[in-house]
Order: C-alpha cells, then sequence, then structure tokens
C-alpha cells in the first residue's frame, strides 16, 4: 500500500476499501495540521477542524476524478472547510468579490530571487503571517510552506494562475515592507 | 477502544473509527452525477433565459423605432440611450451575474481572469439575443398578449410593446405631399409630419403612401417637425433603401428639396 500512488489508494477506497483511506490521511496527516495552523493562526481546534477536512474528503471521494491530481483536490476541501470556519466565528472577513480575479495580469517572475532569499522570507513569514492581509496570506503559506506550484494553488483556491503570482508578490511585497533584514536582503530603501 | 481522551488518539485511527462506525458514509456516485447535472441544467437554463431577455430588449428596441434613430446623429443617439429598456437590461445583467457565479465552478472559467469569461458570455448572449430577435418569436407572442390569448408573460409584452417614447415615432405613411405627410400609428392616431431643410434623411427620402417609416422629433399635438426620417421594413426589423427609379422620380419632381 506504501508505494502506492495517492490516487491508486483513492481508487482503493472507491472500491470499498475504507481501510486504505487511513494510509491518505498519515500521509496527508502533517501537511493538513501545518496548513490549518497557519490559516487558523495556531487555534487549539486545528485537529478538530483537520479531522472534519478528511471527513469531508471520505464522504466526497465518489466525486474525486481519477484524471485529475488528489493532493490539489484535498487540499481544495481543506481551503473551504478552513473559511467556513473563520466565517463561522467571524474572526476575518471573507471578501465576496476579489478584483484582483477580475483582469489578466503578468505573470511575476519568482526564480531569480527565491533560492537566495527563501529562508530569511519563510522566517519573516512565519513570525508575521497575522500582519498580512487575509487574502495573501494563503497563497504564501501555499507556496513557501506546502510548497505547491503556482497552478496547484490555481487549483486550490480556484483563481486564475496570473491573480496567484499577483498575490504573491503583493504579500511578500508586504512582508519586505515590514522586515529590516529582508529589505537589506531585497535590497529595498 | 477507549475515547474518553480523543486527543490522545491517532487523527487517523480516530477517522476511520468514525467511517468503521458509520459516522459518515461515503455519498454515492449518482450524486456527484445528479449534481453536476443539474449545475449544467442550471446553467442551460440561465443562458437560454438571458438571451430570451436580451432578444426581447432588441425586439422593443425595433417595435418602438428606437432602434434606428442613432442613424439621426448625436440627437438621435441621445435619445437612444435615453430609451434603452434599462429595466431589461438590468434584470439580464442581474442573470448573467448569476451565470458567472454557476460558470466559475468550472476550471475553464476559474483559470482565467473573470474579464474573459464576462466576455464570453456578454458576446454569447447578445449575439444570441439578436438572432433570436430576428425570428418572429416576439411579434407573435406581442399579438397573442394583445388579443389576450397569452396566459403567462402577456402583461410584460404589452407593457414592452405599448412603450412609446417622446421623440421616436413609428407608423405607416398614409398621405404624401409637398414636405410634409400624414402617418398612422400603432394605436390608430395620425401624425403630421413635416420636413425641414435641417431634416435628416439617411435610408434616403422618396416616400410614398404604405410606407412604414420612424420619424424622430418632438411631438407637439398631433405634428411632428421631424429632425430625421427613415423607412423601414413592416416588421420595424432592418432600415429599407428606396427602389432607385423611386428616388430619381422624387428628385426629379424636388430638385431643390432638402438632402
Amino acid at each position: 500500500m506504501e508505494s502506492l500512488t495517492d490516487e491508486a489508494v483513492v481508487h482503493k477506497v472507491q472500491e470499498g476499501d475504507s481501510e486504505a483511506f487511513g494510509v491518505l490521511v498519515e500521509r496527508y496527516e502533517q501537511k493538513m495540521l501545518r496548513y490549518a495552523r497557519k490559516f487558523l493562526f495556531g487555534r487549539e481546534d486545528a485537529e478538530d477542524v483537520v479531522q472534519e477536512v478528511f471527513l469531508k474528503a471520505y464522504a466526497n471521494i465518489k466525486g474525486f476524478q481519477a484524471s485529475r491530481r488528489f493532493s490539489p483536490w484535498l487540499y481544495r476541501i481543506a481551503h473551504n472547510e478552513f473559511l467556513n470556519t473563520i466565517h463561522k466565528r467571524a474572526r476575518l472577513p471573507v471578501p465576496f468579490f476579489d478584483p484582483d480575479t477580475l483582469f489578466p495580469h503578468p505573470l511575476s517572475n519568482e526564480s531569480a530571487d527565491r533560492a537566495v532569499n527563501e529562508n530569511e522570507l519563510r522566517a519573516a513569514l512565519e513570525h508575521s503571517l497575522d500582519k498580512l492581509d487575509a487574502k495573501y496570506r494563503e497563497p504564501l503559506v501555499l507556496y513557501f510552506f506546502e510548497d505547491l506550484s503556482y497552478q496547484e494553488i490555481a487549483e486550490v483556491m480556484q483563481i486564475p494562475v496570473s491573480t496567484v503570482g499577483v498575490r504573491i508578490s503583493r504579500g511578500k511585497q508586504q512582508l519586505i515592507n515590514r522586515s529590516p533584514e529582508l529589505r537589506s536582503a531585497y535590497g529595498t530603501p | 477502544m477507549e475515547h474518553h481522551n480523543s486527543n490522545s488518539i491517532k487523527l487517523s485511527q480516530r477517522i476511520l473509527d468514525k467511517i468503521t462506525q458509520g459516522e459518515v458514509t461515503m455519498r454515492p456516485r449518482w450524486h456527484f452525477v445528479l449534481k453536476s447535472g443539474l449545475l449544467l441544467t442550471g446553467i442551460a437554463l440561465l443562458v437560454l433565459t438571458i438571451i430570451f431577455i436580451v432578444s426581447l430588449g432588441f425586439f422593443v428596441l425595433h417595435l418602438s423605432g428606437v432602434w434606428f434613430v442613432p442613424a439621426f446623429g448625436w440627437g438621435g443617439l441621445g435619445t437612444f440611450l435615453r430609451s434603452l429598456p434599462w429595466l431589461l437590461i438590468g434584470t439580464a445583467l442581474v442573470f448573467v451575474g448569476l451565470l458567472e457565479t454557476l460558470v466559475s465552478y468550472y476550471p475553464f472559467a476559474y483559470r482565467r481572469p473573470l474579464f474573459f469569461s464576462a466576455i464570453g458570455v456578454v458576446a454569447l448572449v447578445l449575439v444570441g439575443g439578436f438572432f433570436l430577435a430576428q425570428t418572429p418569436i416576439h411579434r407573435q407572442l406581442l399579438l397573442s398578449a394583445e388579443r389576450g390569448e397569452l396566459p403567462v408573460g402577456g402583461d410584460i409584452y404589452l407593457g414592452f410593446g405599448g412603450q412609446r417614447f417622446a421623440d421616436v415615432h413609428r407608423g405607416v405613411v398614409t398621405v404624401v405631399a409637398d414636405e410634409q405627410f400624414d402617418m398612422q400609428t400603432h394605436n390608430g392616431g395620425t401624425i403630421h409630419v413635416t420636413v425641414t431643410p435641417q431634416t435628416r434623411f439617411p435610408f434616403g427620402l422618396a416616400l410614398e403612401t404604405g410606407d412604414s417609416v420612424v420619424v424622430f422629433g418632438p411631438l407637439v399635438q398631433d405634428s411632428v417637425q421631424a429632425l430625421g426620417i427613415g423607412r423601414i421594413d413592416s416588421d420595424g426589423i432592418q432600415p429599407q433603401p428606396f427602389p432607385y427609379q423611386r428616388q430619381i422620380r422624387f428628385f426629379q419632381g424636388r430638385p431643390s428639396g432638402p438632402q
């Protein structure tokens, strides 16, 4: 079972092997908990919310199409569940419409500065998540902590890839503006 | 298995326990097929509804003659904008917003900026609505409504079909004289139209009795000093150029006439 791909394990679950779902939970448990703690600001009930994510994934697993990848599908369920949690407790506003998704944007080039400054940025992000605008926080978390690509983040958040690029770029800029170390690392005054 | 301290039990075990105890079950495949079928049906119904509303808008513009007035210059364009069926346009926009929401569940829509899918939706309904307006469907529905034979939506047709605008008049020419003519409107009234040197004839001018015309100009009592006159087909769908021989006869008879 351990050597099977996520999608092959999902197929087993869809065929009625419920125990196989435990393999998927073990593979994604830590990722989901980390994602939840960053998204929900280290709330104590993050584990309960993640449990709810997995239970929803199980309930809807027959709707998963074999042609798609399991990871973005699970992250999409988590994204919705976390938003619902925030919305229910009214801790943060959930925007109904984002003008960033309206018009096309050119994709920013991430590769040049990513290798050099990623560690500093990741450390700054770890300490400043709560200071970032909500709409920039999630793509930054998915990109820097969950190692999802722009395309995968776009699938999770159901927004255009170019919008992911814009949000990551603006989120990084917010971080840089708040951190003297990052400002010098990125060479901005 | 002890459940008193659930935090001490592994998350995967807790989830498997809930599954084996039947607290959560898989939704059957037909649930997802039905859901996507309903979504597709909703999208199809919305598209058809919007196309119908847009085509009704085009039909109303043709019926009132407003469709033709931009050809009479800036004044005509102003009247055109003021006379647009804003209620229908607003309703169509609300439905377009709803359609965008439904379509955004599909990757082809959410992978691109909203601007592109909105342009696509608006183009689709404008083209669809324009072509549907060319068919006799709305005219027949209006006739049915006027005869009281339309059980649903009759009031809408009577309301929009009966709309008349202050500066736009449609009718059939009954009498032609020098520099003026009479026309009979849809509701049976008669309007006297006076032609002046400032009157525009974007589609030519060689009127004969029986021609369908749209006249642009303010109505004072039952007379209009025309700012623009156009001959249109009897359905009010498009401008009708005057037959060449009729134009020759007209200008031979009126060498100093306005043009």
